[in-house]
């Protein structure tokens, strides 16, 4: 191995530590790591732009009449084309000036309205468009042939899922909170419900393997509509609206939940990553 | 009459966060020394990605590989590009780099030189590195376009038009596929800027706290798989057979875990049997 | 004029020939479009720059007004020059693997990939602390939580076959129907709000004044 290496791995290491200090508390070490990772970002995207950007598509066009290794004419539409835009992009600067500040509206106008326009057909495209195909294809293929499904996984899958389903659902229409309850009432709604839920179930499953519908299709297209439903502020929660949106809750808790648990795991990902940096440092020594 | 059992939950509710913290410490760090060698599955997002890669064939159409992340988010997404790059040097395929971040441009570099170097892969060859481009939305799109209309050099300045792999490749009608890893909605972009107008195939690479955000795009097929933070990669390495930095965190992040869901669960049972406790006090005065 | 419509009416036209082009596949239109990519790519790129003019400016007044932690700022002023004197005058600033890169690589990658991991500490701790299931609501999210938290690491697969299936399910299902309802909502959002900034009805990016 290198000296060199050994030496800036180890400056790594020291800053390393320098920001864990911040666990114990606040104190000059991590905010000298701090604000030298400030400085020192701000200076490296600001050397990254120039050279990926600026010089090869202003720079070098404007004054070195040079464009990607095509030589461009002085005055030529090229030319012109990495002129105006490098100019309007010096408007931008125009803010630390109050008195002329306002030019630099111009360049944002055009920039905050192309990258606008630019984004509303794919978005609308991806989001909206095709999440809609998507979420009514299962039931297409409710009339259709239906899917083939691996029946284990099916049973595993359905009846998990309606359990939890099932004390989820039947707490919520009932508006009652855990907190306020006996052990032994939770008990008595969890058993009931399970019962609810293994009926359902069975029901489901029966039809599920009559190849008339899949439970897993019915369940998205359920918790879609009633997300929708919970996040539609215009009409007031009542009647079938009301009682759609609170399924829409299951299902929002649900995928929080989801969200939740994984973002402690990315979270602990980031720490271990540093950890085996820590630990492949300490092995350098060894080998 | 508050029992000793109320008190001491009352107590430990109270504890410096500190002792915590280092609970955490000592647990991550103990599996690196003595790894307990638990096996991961492979799950199908990751499995379809694993596929699309292979699919690709040697010395033909390259991969696009967009290095998205930056340093904040490198621990859960380097295993990833690291895993992607030596899949494809290994089968022949060749592949050009890019990034949409400017902090991606080292990330990208680091991530290359490594694999290249492992692999013997030949610069201009096997690989070529585009560098960085500003304004997302715009490079996508005018990478729809002409992929010399956006990088007209490579990031060491060659035009390119003299580089080997880069004949006949014109815009993304000539590039199977597409993955790009990023810790912020990079691949949302490339979805909605290269797979819809343009029919591109993208694969997505993220952290964990983005992955679960993407499942519809997987549903519907505008993702062709995912990996999803450090686990995701650690499951790619499986795939490949070459078990890298994601499958030795495994260990710790199981551990971790087990520790987190027993706070949660300790924090819980402290709660409601000091709650019962203050509401008897309360009705009492 | 210049200094309110002349902006508005740029806004417009940028905003309305970008959402159309899309639609209109004449080569004329095409050349444009792909002009104004650039021209949108080259006002990022300047308008990125005028946060490290900010940057500079706060820590100049810092220093200069002898603030009482002025000495941090000349640290951030340390890593700024070191940065920008490696990548613009270094001889191999260019290649890879150069003092730049090491740079990036060894101060920028460890002290930014520590602070994100300083999280895992706090979400440990936050678990802990306010995680509680004092609602129905918040018992369901907990729950969920815990299935995939298990369900997404080995020593879950080990301990029962069902808890990675659950958490499939728990991915496939109800966690898909639910952010699927909130990418259509959340995307209906971003084009009601690009309408508005390319009609004039949304004007925050003009900032105050006349």
């Amino acid at each position: 191995m290198e000296f060199s290496t050994l030496i800036w791995t180890t400056i790594g290491v020291i800053l390393t530590l320098c920001v864990y200090s911040f666990l114990y508390k606040d104190n000059p070490f991590y905010k000298f790591a701090e604000h030298l990772v400030v400085g020192a970002s701000a200076g490296y995207y600001l050397v990254i732009y120039y050279y990926n950007f600026i010089d090869p598509n202003v720079v070098r066009p404007v004054f070195q009449l040079e464009h990607g290794g095509q030589a461009i004419a002085l005055g030529g539409f090229e030319w012109w084309m990495a002129l105006i835009p490098g100019l309007l992009g010096l408007l931008l600067y125009a803010r630390f000036f109050p008195k002329i500040a306002w030019v630099g509206r111009w360049p944002l106008g055009i920039y905050v309205g192309g990258y606008a326009g630019l984004g509303i057909s794919p978005v609308m495209q991806a989001r909206v468009i095709d999440q809609m195909r998507a979420a009514s294809s299962p039931l297409a293929s409710i009339v259709g042939p239906g899917e083939v499904v691996d029946p284990f996984a099916a049973v595993t899958n359905t009846a998990l899922g309606f359990v939890i389903f099932a004390v989820m659902t039947y707490f919520l229409l009932a508006k009652r909170h855990l907190g306020s309850r006996g052990i032994a009432a939770m008990i008595g709604v969890i058993a009931a419900s399970a019962v609810v839920g293994y009926g359902g179930y069975v029901v489901l499953t029966a039809l599920s393997a009559a190849n008339v519908v899949s439970t897993t299709s019915i369940l998205l297209v359920v918790g879609l509509l009633g997300t929708l439903a919970y996040f539609f502020f215009s009409l007031r929660h009542t009647g079938l609206l009301g009682g759609l949106a609170r399924i829409g809750i299951v299902f929002l808790m649900v995928g929080f939940g989801a969200s939740f648990g994984y973002t402690v795991m990315s979270r602990i990902s980031l720490l271990i990553g540093r950890v085996g940096f820590l630990i492949d440092w300490i092995g350098m020594f060894s080998s | 009459m508050a029992s000793s059992m109320t008190r001491f939950f009352e107590r430990f509710l109270k504890i410096d966060r500190r002792w915590i913290f280092l609970a955490i410490a000592i647990a991550v760090v103990i599996p690196f020394f003595a790894p307990l060698g638990l096996p991961v599955d492979v799950t199908p997002p990751v499995q379809r990605l694993y596929d699309a890669v292979d699919e690709l064939e040697a010395g033909g159409a390259p991969l696009l590989l967009s290095i998205d992340y930056t340093p904040a988010t490198s621990p859960e997404l380097e295993p990833m590009s690291t895993a992607i790059l030596r899949h494809v040097f290994e089968k022949g395929v060749r592949v050009i780099v890019m990034t949409l971040h400017p902090a991606g441009y080292g990330m990208a570099e680091s991530a290359i030189l490594r694999a290249a170097e492992e692999a013997g892969a030949e610069y201009g060859e096997d690989l070529v590195y585009l560098g960085f481009q500003p304004g997302t939305s715009a490079v996508i799109l005018g990478l729809g376009v002409n992929i010399t209309n956006v990088f007209p050099e490579d990031a060491y300045g060659t035009p390119l038009s003299e580089i080997p792999l880069m004949e006949g490749i014109r815009n993304y009608d000539d590039i199977p596929l597409l993955i790009s890893l990023a810790g912020w909605s990079a691949s949302e972009a490339w979805v909605y800027f290269a797979h819809q107008p343009y029919g591109q195939r993208v694969g997505g690479g993220v952290t964990a706290v983005m992955a679960t955000d993407l499942y519809p795009y997987l549903d519907s097929g505008q993702l062709v798989g995912l990996l999803g933070g450090m686990r995701g990669a650690a499951e790619y390495e499986v795939l490949i057979g070459r078990p890298g930095s994601g499958a030795r965190g495994m260990d710790s992040q199981s551990v971790i875990h087990l520790i987190i869901i027993l706070l949660i669960v300790l924090g819980n049972v402290a709660y409601f049997a000091t709650r019962r406790q203050r509401k008897l006090a309360g009705e009492g005065t | 004029m210049l200094r309110r419509r002349l902006p508005l009416l740029l806004c417009f036209i940028a905003g309305l020939f970008m959402a159309v082009q899309y639609y209109v596949p004449h080569h004329s239109v095409q050349s444009a479009y792909e002009t104004l990519l650039l021209w949108l790519q080259t006002l990022l790129a300047f308008a990125f720059l005028l946060g490290t003019v900010s940057l500079i400016r706060v820590h100049y007044h810092k220093i200069r007004n002898k603030a009482a932690d002025r000495g941090f700022s000349l640290v951030m002023f340390a890593g700024l020059f070191a940065m920008l004197g490696l990548g613009f005058f270094h001889p191999s600033h260019h290649a890879p693997g150069s003092p730049f890169n090491l740079m990036f690589l060894n101060v920028q990658v460890p002290i930014e990939a520590t602070m994100f991991s300083l999280l895992a500490f706090y979400v440990a701790s936050a678990a802990f602390r306010a995680f509680r299931a004092r609602t129905l609501e918040a018992t369901l999210l907990l729950v969920a939580a815990a299935i995939v938290m298990l369900g997404r690491v080995p020593i879950g697969e080990m301990i029962s076959s069902t808890i990675p299936e659950a958490t499939r399910w728990i991915l496939e299902v109800p966690n898909l129907a639910a952010k699927r309802g909130i990418m259509i909502g959340v995307g209906l959002g971003m084009m009601a709000t690009s309408l508005k900034i390319i009609l004039g009805i949304e004007r925050a990016w003009m900032g105050g004044g006349d």
